[in-house]
């Protein structure tokens, strides 16, 4: 693992020198990342650049830690309207947003969590992102007000991209009073670590939450965790696995290798996380 | 009257209005919305468009029934615009055979020997070959037929006992189709009118002009609106019980363009809101009543055309034993407009039957509504599926809960 | 009127041609009896008639005809329309209602324009998971009237719902006063069928949120027709809110009404909506609808409190009643009946379009700016206005930060119309200086194309030419929107501006 430099100059000409870069998840989600690229700590580029409490919004480097960020919007009275701001012990493996280190890794892999239904997620908060393309240009995607809607918003496209479009260096959320956070309902079923984690209907949802590997499940959001990596539900709900997810022969793979393409078509940015490039 | 420049230059182009245009909704097409016809228009006084070629066919296949001019937020007179263009159109290129059959509807005389020659002919639609002269295509409005004629004093037989004394005297609009076809709604209105304390003042009198000013023919209509001004000379109320009527009459001051004409129209009421200001809700709290569930449509020139909504309404509510449904999108065009069910068969076709569709799912056991073409054309579709609901006009409603 | 470029167009965002606007006489000469033959006589509309009532949408300043007016009624009679249009080279625009701001719907370089106003179905109501799948030619509005029984409605609720489409929605990503709240249709947009720009039919995303592929779903929104036309979505149900509070404060400074929105963002209160209007809309406004205010009013706040709970609610616009006390405000009012509160709804809805009563031509910029420079934002706006000479209204949503200056003016006076087009570009630029955007809910379209490079970098725009590059990388989808891209931008500009009366 090398660090990265500590300006986004230095970072992008890092970029543009390195053939293949690793920046995997710290809890093992996605497809194995080739060996052959060079891992790299984003932790080490982090702090909070702006936090315009007025504005409801909050700009920062990309490696800050999530549970730098909740304390630092806490102290304001905000929060990311997740889970963790008042997780209990036994509930922390099921906010993986919580486990992760870096809020990049959050966003890249899009991690779901337990107020989905009522606050929102990352298409939501997300407003503005600054990412490095694999020619070292650094690229700003979207704005930072609440609202825009100004060229393609791409900053959609980069969360649950496993960092395999362009290295995600900074983020601009909006975010939500603590006073208005609704009351979770999480139920925790059982001690484990979750390998998936899907989203059903509202009408799939008795007969998936009552399955023998299912850890933990939210009414509100419709989501389960389950201990198997294995994705055996139905076709169509929603997995988030360590694992593949998508597969050669998927109609929508084919766009997939489109955007990886023209995005990163020198195929730098974390090979093999999608098992299909 | 205010340049046609002027009057689409107020169209910003916000499209409020397509949803509320009937053709618009039926066929998709902008060339059948407001917003694309004053565009059109304005295209053509322009020079940048030619009338007969690229404009009339779209404004033909408009019904005229403003309801864009409710949903426009900009005050759009869209009828004012109509009337320029379809006038403008007529002077260019005068359609005889329209201009014919509107004389004939609007002359009682030769209406009533037109439909008793009528019944020397097969069927009970305008001829084809005639139709396909009119229109291009197939009737579908059946011919109406002529009511048995009404004698004697319709407000004979009414208990004195229970009635007002007098107040006053209004004129009533007879109407020129109306008299002939419809004669019991005059002969309910004069009840009704009695019961609050107003008799009819009796004078001959003449067409409002306002098929034809619909239709563009601006200078006959503003010879009729002159002749009726001194006919029904005075400060009397004028009441009407026919939206299209009331409609124009309301507008004498923009049609005629003189003081008399605008005077005329402040002392226009739509018989539905007379009623209600002049106290009938408290007669027909001590009427009878009538078992019936009851459902309203707007005529267009009435809720688009003189924004009366509430006082039908308010009125048909205050019937003692009735149940009132409201009718979904009460406020979209029947498809009769006038004579349009005779010009434009097909799309009016497509919207009765929309329309009856409505009609059908209050499950009413009557309809009512203050126009009389809408009355023959929603008729129309009764009688074609079984006669189960009856098509009333709201007068003849509200009169029978008096006298059953 | 002359027109130049503002800002130098920038070549090869995407690597695309000289594009030459269609020219019918020297395309193929059968289009229209080619096109009827694909999809009926009756779905096709040419000629000068069609020419001119399609040749732009709410956004009346560039006209650009098209070759020929397609009315299709499936997924399918799209797919053919566009792979015909590609086999001949005819660029091609999908239209809804044509009630866009910025131009989204104009034929820029001529062609076909494929409208969706007969794809109007409801396909499935799934009330259990809050779903519905509908064709993207029906009305916002009639979304939310479908299952109003079942307490239930799309929340996206742009000004022009009754009419807007949820095609032109999804395309503009468009917002609306709830938008505060409730987010913006991306969010409540969960999969589409689109007819790419080739002619092959897709589908991206379905009845889930989310998915484990690409954000395509995401992209799509807001992407202006340019990937494809978007023929049937899958769409989220937000429960109605059980208690809804509406009310109506007014003040005698514009000042007093922008610090009051200040603070009620900054207090950490999320109002359902928080819209604001000045004297000069209310002008029209109380023309129009008869909304009511106290005398010597400069500003109104239309501010509504919803949720589950009685308490909750009332807490929520208690708090917000002491903001509007402490900033001095004249009074507030409280909608006491359902008609009452859709009434002011009515008046702020359609309040643009009222401003028909004040000029013959409005134009309406839509900058975005952090919410808390809301009151040194349109002291700005009032600035340059009586610098420009020109009449100013201002009707927006405040809450979001969402400008909505119209200038109302004679577009046949051209000093005027230059006056006009400065003003709005000072405006564009404080937004931006600010840390702000240059849209917010209406798009960028051919309307604010060259201001594009003012808030983007060649590198942003050569990004974003690569995301229009996944689906779009010909002339022919929806050309010259959104990148100021094309080499002859400036000729396109003109050749649209000698369209307008």
């Amino acid at each position: 693992m090398v660090a990265l430099p500590n300006t986004l100059e230095s970072i992008a000409r890092w970029v543009a020198e390195t053939p293949k870069i690793a920046v995997p998840s710290s809890q093992g989600w996605g497809a194995p990342i080739s060996p052959q690229a060079v891992g790299v700590d984003l932790s080490t580029y982090s702090g909070i650049l702006d936090f315009p409490v007025k504005d409801q919004i909050v700009k920062m480097r990309a490696g800050t830690s999530p549970a730098e960020l909740q304390q630092a919007l806490a102290a304001e009275g905000y929060c990311l309207p997740t889970l963790f701001p008042d997780l209990q012990p036994n509930q922390a493996p099921f906010e993986p947003l919580a486990r992760s280190q870096t809020l990049a890794e959050a966003v890249a892999f899009g991690l779901p969590h337990a107020r989905e239904a009522q606050t929102g997620s990352w298409r939501e908060w997300l407003i503005g992102t600054t990412v490095i393309t694999g020619d070292g240009e650094i690229v700003k995607l979207g704005s930072s007000v609440v609202k825009n809607v100004a060229g393609y918003d791409i900053q959609r496209l980069m969360i649950g991209s496993r960092m395999s479009l362009g290295l995600i260096v900074e983020v601009t959320l909006r975010v939500f009073p603590i006073a208005a956070l609704p009351k979770s309902s999480l139920i925790v079923v059982r001690e484990g670590e979750p390998g998936a984690i899907r989203r059903v209907l509202d009408s799939d949802f008795e007969a998936e939450s009552v399955k023998p590997e299912v850890l933990a499940h939210d009414r509100n959001s419709g989501t389960v965790w389950l201990e198997s990596a294995a994705d055996q539900g139905p076709k169509d709900s929603w997995t988030h696995q360590k694992g593949t997810g998508i597969f050669e022969g998927d109609p929508v793979a084919k766009w997939m290798h489109r955007a990886k393409e023209k995005f990163d078509p020198h195929a730098k940015f974390n090979p093999g996380v999608w098992g299909i490039f | 009257m205010k340049r046609v420049e002027d009057l689409t230059a107020q169209c910003i182009r916000c499209g409020f209005c397509l949803e509320d245009c009937p053709t618009f909704t039926e066929t998709g097409s902008e060339l059948e919305s407001p917003r694309g016809r004053i565009y059109l228009v304005r295209s053509a006084v322009e020079g940048k468009l030619r009338w007969q070629e690229d404009v009339k066919p779209h404004l033909d296949r408009c019904l005229g029934c403003r309801a864009c001019e409710t949903a426009c937020p900009s005050g759009v007179q869209y009828g004012a615009i109509l009337e320029f263009a379809r006038d403008k159109i007529e002077q260019e290129k005068p359609s005889a055979l329209k201009k014919g059959f509107l004389a004939g509807t609007t002359s009682p005389t030769i209406l009533r020997t037109q439909l008793n020659l009528a019944r020397l002919l097969p069927g009970k639609r305008v001829p084809g070959p005639l139709s396909k002269l009119l229109s291009g295509e197939t009737a579908e409005a059946d011919l109406p037929t002529l009511p048995t004629a009404l004698k004697g004093d319709p407000l004979a037989g009414m208990d004195q006992a229970s009635l007002p004394a007098v107040k006053g005297e209004v004129y009533l609009l007879e109407g020129c189709a109306m008299r002939v076809l419809y004669p019991h709604v005059h002969w309910a209105t004069r009840r009704l009118l009695r019961r609050i304390g107003y008799v009819v003042r009796e004078v001959p009198q003449g067409c409002c002009g306002a098929l034809h000013a619909h239709n563009g023919y601006l200078d006959e209509a503003k010879k009729m609106g002159n002749s009726l001004v001194q006919t029904l000379s005075g400060d009397l109320p004028i009441v009407v019980n026919s939206a299209g009527c009331g409609s124009t009459m309301k507008e004498y001051g923009h049609l005629l363009e003189t003081e008399a004409g605008a005077e005329f129209a402040k002392r226009t009421f739509d018989l539905s809101e007379f009623l209600l200001q002049n106290g009938l809700q408290e007669e027909l709290a001590k009427a009878k009543g009538l078992s019936q569930r009851i459902t309203y449509h707007d005529a267009c020139h009435l809720s688009h055309g003189q924004k009366i909504t509430e006082a039908p309404r308010a009125l048909l509510k205050s019937i003692p034993n009735a149940e009132y449904v409201e009718l979904p999108e009460s406020l979209t065009c029947c498809g009769s407009a006038g004579i349009y069910n005779v010009v434009q068969p097909k799309l009016a076709r497509r919207l009765l039957n929309r329309k009856w569709k409505h009609v059908e799912s209050t499950q009413a056991t009557v309809v009512a509504m203050g126009n009389p073409g809408c009355h023959g054309w929603i008729a129309q579709a009764s009688r074609e599926t079984g006669g189960r609901i009856e098509v009333v006009h709201t007068a003849e409603l509200l009169e029978r809960a008096f006298s059953g | 009127m002359e027109r130049s470029c503002r800002v130098a167009p920038i070549p090869g965002i995407v690597p695309e041609p000289d594009m030459k606007p269609y020219d019918p006489a020297a395309g193929i000469t059968t289009l229209s009896q080619d096109l009827i033959r694909l999809l009926g006589e009756e779905s096709v509309l040419a000629g000068q008639s069609a020419e001119r009532a399609y040749d732009c949408d709410a956004y009346t300043v560039d006209r650009s005809r098209p070759a020929a007016v397609v009315l299709p009624n499936n997924t399918e009679e799209v797919a053919k329309v566009v792979r015909y249009c590609v086999k001949h080279s005819i660029p091609f625009t999908a239209r809804g209602a044509g009630t866009g701001l910025s131009g989204g719907a104009l034929p820029a370089l001529g062609g076909v324009v494929i409208s969706t106003k007969r794809l109007t179905k409801i396909l499935e109501i799934d009330l259990p998971n809050r779903r519905m799948l509908a064709q993207t030619g029906i009305a916002n509005k009639k979304l939310s009237d479908a299952v109003k029984h079942a307490g239930l409605h799309f929340a996206p609720d742009p000004s022009s719902q009754t009419v807007a489409t949820l095609g032109g929605n999804i395309a503009e990503n468009a917002g609306g006063p709830h938008t505060l709240k409730y987010g913006v249709t991306s969010n409540h947009v969960l999969g589409v069928t689109m007819v790419d720009p080739l002619g092959e039919i897709v589908t991206f995303g379905g009845k889930h949120f989310g998915g484990p592929e690409f954000d395509f779903v995401g992209l799509i929104c807001g992407s202006e027709g340019t990937l494809g036309i978007v023929t049937e979505a899958w769409i989220k149900l937000t429960p109605l809110p059980k208690v809804v509070r509406t009310a109506l404060a007014s003040f005698d400074t514009i000042r007093g009404a922008t610090e009051t929105v200040a603070g009620i963002i900054a207090k950490g209160t999320i109002p359902a909506a928080l819209e604001m209007m000045d004297s000069g809309i209310l002008k029209a406004v109380s023309a129009a609808f008869g909304v009511t205010y106290p005398v010597g009013t400069q500003a109104l706040l239309l501010i509504e409190c919803d949720g589950d709970d009685v308490a909750t609610v009332e807490a929520e616009m208690q708090a917000v009643r002491e903001v509007c006390q402490s900033n001095n405000c004249l009074d507030i009012a409280m909608a006491e009946t359902e008609a009452d509160r859709a009434k002011l709804w009515t008046a702020r809805k359609k309040g643009v379009g009222a401003m028909g009563r004040l000029a013959p031509s409005i134009v309406t910029h839509d900058g975005v700016i952090p919410r808390s420079k809301l009151p040194e934002m349109l002291d700005f706006v009032y600035r340059v206005a009586a610098d420009a000479k020109v009449g100013v209204a201002n009707i927006f949503h405040a809450g979001d930060g969402n400008l909505h200056p119209c200038f109302y003016f004679d577009d046949r006076d051209p000093e005027q119309v230059k006056n006009v087009v400065e003003a709005g570009e000072a405006i564009i630029r404080k937004c931006l200086d600010l840390g702000g955007s240059v849209t917010g809910e209406h798009g960028v379209g051919v309307e604010k194309i060259d201001l594009m490079p003012l808030m983007f970098s060649e590198a942003d725009l050569r990004m974003q030419g690569k995301a229009k590059a996944i689906f779009n990388d010909g002339t022919l989808c929806n050309p010259c929107k959104i990148l100021p891209n094309q080499k002859s931008c400036v000729e396109h500009k003109m050749r649209w501006r000698g369209m307008a009366w």
